[in-house]
């Protein structure tokens, strides 16, 4: 018996309901059944104009298929950039370089732990000439929670710049002015603006194909209030995490959001079990939207991070101090002393 | 579906072929569905056609030893690399099947899909391997690092099978959304049917990272197109497994369920996971729409800290290689089967770049760890 090609309902195109509704309407159930159809005689059997029919035309012609065998994606994963976080224990906590791009990396922190210092300082870090080791980039930096102070940048900034030109002469250095004009900054008032503003990126990544790096600090501010459909809040986040994984495949740049942290009461045997934890906003589900996840705390005087999500690096705790220059290491913190780290000879 | 005036016949059928199209009866299943038909009397229907019409709808019918049959040699198994879960799956991944793995974040789900998909690769030479990646998770650096240093390809790597070789025959796409799935299966399918492309044509395992993220901003209340993207994806896939001879995996996500019963909230579909923990209960996402779709579905879970007071140490593994390793705990359990029993579970420990597993949950012992290497052992060398 011939092998009967697969049957795709008209209604899984993306249109909109009165044009789907007319397809059905004219007959049409399959996008086998539109397949020989040209445009002019499906815009007259449907009573739409032409352009609407060709709309629906062109979703079934697809793009070729691009894939890539497993040996090729290895190599591009070798080549592919990072931005440091300038703190040596966190970058190699994060693979060796600092924060991938390609992928969604969150991080998850109460407050004063230091989420938008490292959001600033990662800003700061994409522009890092390539001479010095950098990627001579630009900054998005979405600010949802009104975070963002330009004067702790500039300390950051000059900082960095200290840091890098120390013990040589500058020639190729860069000004501070020429850092602040590279960080391209969104203040968010409401979730309306934000899902609105991650929806029409697309055409501002493309203007500025040099940004190396978008954070969003934080994802979760205006997702935890006023939200009486919590349906719509899981739609929405979802649908904003698809966009920002996209971004960050597409324009092979380093997705960096913010979350906040909330209590959750769990409920023991009996009444007086009781116990409460510290986990990261916007629940469970939230959790898969990234690709790599940090959680920080503070552990006696010290601040710690963890991973405790990742495709490809290994779980672990390391230290790192918040300066007034910046995101640094803990002096004296000797690294892969965790017995989880003892892995990977390369 | 074919017109009925494409179908062969003779002139005086073609004049009621016409009289059929003037009322919009263009295919047999319009034939079916406006049955009976708006026709006058006298204008009555050709038997022919009623023959015709059967004969473009007919569905084979096989009898019950030979389905046996047919079905025993079938049977065939892919390894998802860790015996533990193989059992657990009644075998491994069944070809023809759609297999899922939902769970919280972090719980091994993609780190067990990159083990079926290098086992698959390692076991048959010529055996390709599509992942379609959604949440970015695909890393091809990963897959290299397990296949060098996993015990599991200890015995293929001395038989001179190299990373290379394997990784070649895995691909990987990338999936922004759920219309873009649509168009990758209806050209999946072309392809497999026209048998045109070498890679496609030796496809063992499709992998889908994840259906969670590609479905989960568009179903819920009142989202009706959602759910027939949803459907139809789930459709096309587990028909083109069957058909076209591969297995299908799945990764889900874990979500909460809402088992206090508050104000608005739905009954919790009831499965073995809602009574394991205690505190905090999780099920796979996309609902109970989505769950009829997938054959067979395992659900990872974190290990809640209380059960292991007083056992903070950190299991650890050296491997051939002499790699030590830190090894954290899953608990796995059968969610939905009709395979294998419901609702029974091994301990997963996953590693740098080991997957093990435990069947006894109860005592986490030094006894026990002994007896789980041995038992690893044992399994590695039969």
């Amino acid at each position: 018996m011939p092998m009967k090609q697969m049957q795709r309902p008209v209604s899984t195109l993306n249109l909109d309901q009165a044009l789907r509704t007319r397809l059905h309407n004219a007959g049409y159930r399959t996008t086998a059944d539109l397949k020989d159809v040209a445009a002019d005689s499906l815009a007259q059997q449907l009573k739409v104009s032409i352009d609407q029919a060709m709309s629906v035309l062109k979703q079934l012609k697809r793009d070729p298929l691009v894939s890539v065998s497993a040996l090729t994606a290895l190599t591009r994963e070798r080549q592919r950039s990072f931005v440091t976080t300038s703190c040596k224990a966190f970058d190699e906590m994060l693979g060796g370089s600092g924060v991938p791009a390609g992928r969604v990396t969150e991080i998850c922190g109460a407050p004063g732990m230091g989420k938008t210092q490292i959001g600033m300082q990662l800003c700061v870090n994409a522009q890092i000439l390539s001479s010095q080791g950098g990627e001579h980039g630009e900054a998005i930096y979405i600010d949802t929670e009104g975070s963002f102070i330009v004067e702790r940048v500039v300390e950051i900034a000059e900082a960095t710049l200290e840091a890098l030109n120390a013990g040589k002469d500058s020639q190729d250095s860069q000004t501070i002015e020429q850092f602040l004009s590279r960080i391209h900054v969104f203040r968010i008032h409401s979730y309306v603006e934000q899902v609105a503003l991650i929806n029409q990126l697309d055409d501002f990544l493309t203007e500025h194909p040099k940004v190396k790096v978008l954070i969003i600090d934080s994802i979760a501010f205006h997702f935890r209030q006023n939200f009486a459909d919590m349906g719509l809040r899981t739609r929405l986040l979802n649908g904003m995490a698809q966009h920002l994984r996209r971004f960050a495949e597409e324009f092979d740049l380093a997705v960096v959001m913010m979350n906040q942290m909330t209590t959750r009461v769990t409920r023991g045997q009996g009444s007086d079990n009781d116990s409460s934890v510290l986990v990261p906003a916007l629940g469970d589900s939230w959790g898969h939207a990234c690709t790599n996840r940090i959680i920080l705390s503070w552990q006696y005087e010290v601040r710690y991070a963890a991973l405790v999500k990742s495709p490809n690096l290994q779980e672990c705790t390391i230290p790192y101090a918040i300066t007034s220059k910046g995101v640094r290491d803990v002096p004296g913190h000797r690294p892969a002393t965790n017995p989880r780290k003892r892995l990977l000879p390369t | 579906m074919n017109q009925i005036a494409s179908t062969q016949c003779d002139q005086s059928l073609r004049k009621t072929i016409k009289l059929l199209e003037g009322k919009g009866i263009t295919r047999p299943r319009d034939y079916l569905l406006k049955h009976p038909l708006p026709l006058s009397s006298k204008e009555s229907i050709h038997e022919e056609i009623k023959h015709k019409v059967a004969e473009a709808l007919a569905c084979p019918l096989t009898a019950g030893d030979v389905a046996l049959e047919e079905e025993n040699e079938r049977h065939v198994f892919l390894s998802t690399g860790c015996p533990g879960m193989d059992e657990l799956l009644g075998g491994g991944c069944l070809i023809g099947e759609m297999t899922e793995f939902a769970g919280a974040p972090a719980t091994g789900k993609t780190q067990l899909a990159f083990f079926t998909a290098l086992t698959t690769a390692a076991a048959d030479p010529n055996a390709t391997i599509l992942y379609i990646d959604s949440s970015n998770s695909f890393s091809a650096s990963r897959m290299s690092q397990l296949f060098t240093f996993s015990d599991r390809f200890d015995f293929l790597r001395t038989k001179g099978m190299n990373a290379e070789y394997v990784l070649s025959r895995i691909k990987c796409i990338q999936c922004p959304d759920a219309c873009k799935l649509l168009d990758i299966l209806e050209e999946l399918d072309t392809k497999l049917a026209e048998k045109s492309d070498p890679f496609v044509s030796q496809l063992n395992l499709v992998i889908i990272d994840s259906v969670g993220a590609l479905f989960s901003p568009m179903v819920g209340f009142g989202q009706t197109r959602g759910y027939v993207v949803m459907m139809t994806v789930g459709h096309m896939l587990k028909t083109m497994a069957m058909r076209y001879r591969f297995a299908a995996m799945t990764l889900n996500y874990g979500v909460q369920s809402d088992f206090r019963g508050g104000k608005g909230s739905r009954n919790a579909v009831s499965g073995p996971v809602s009574d394991i923990g205690g505190q905090l209960r999780t099920k796979p996402a996309l609902g109970t729409t989505w769950s009829f779709v997938p054959n067979i579905r395992l659900f990872f879970s974190d290990i809640n800290d209380s059960e292991n007071a007083g056992d903070d140490e950190v299991l650890s593994y050296q491997n051939r290689q002499g790699l030590i390793t830190a090894l954290t705990k899953r608990r796995v359990v059968v969610y939905n089967s009709h395979r294998t029993a419901i609702g029974s579970e091994r301990i997963l420990f996953l590693g740098s770049y080991e997957v093990m597993s435990f069947p006894d949950t109860t005592n986490t012992g030094q006894w026990n760890r002994d007896l789980f290497v041995k038992s690893e052992n044992a399994q590695r060398h039969s």
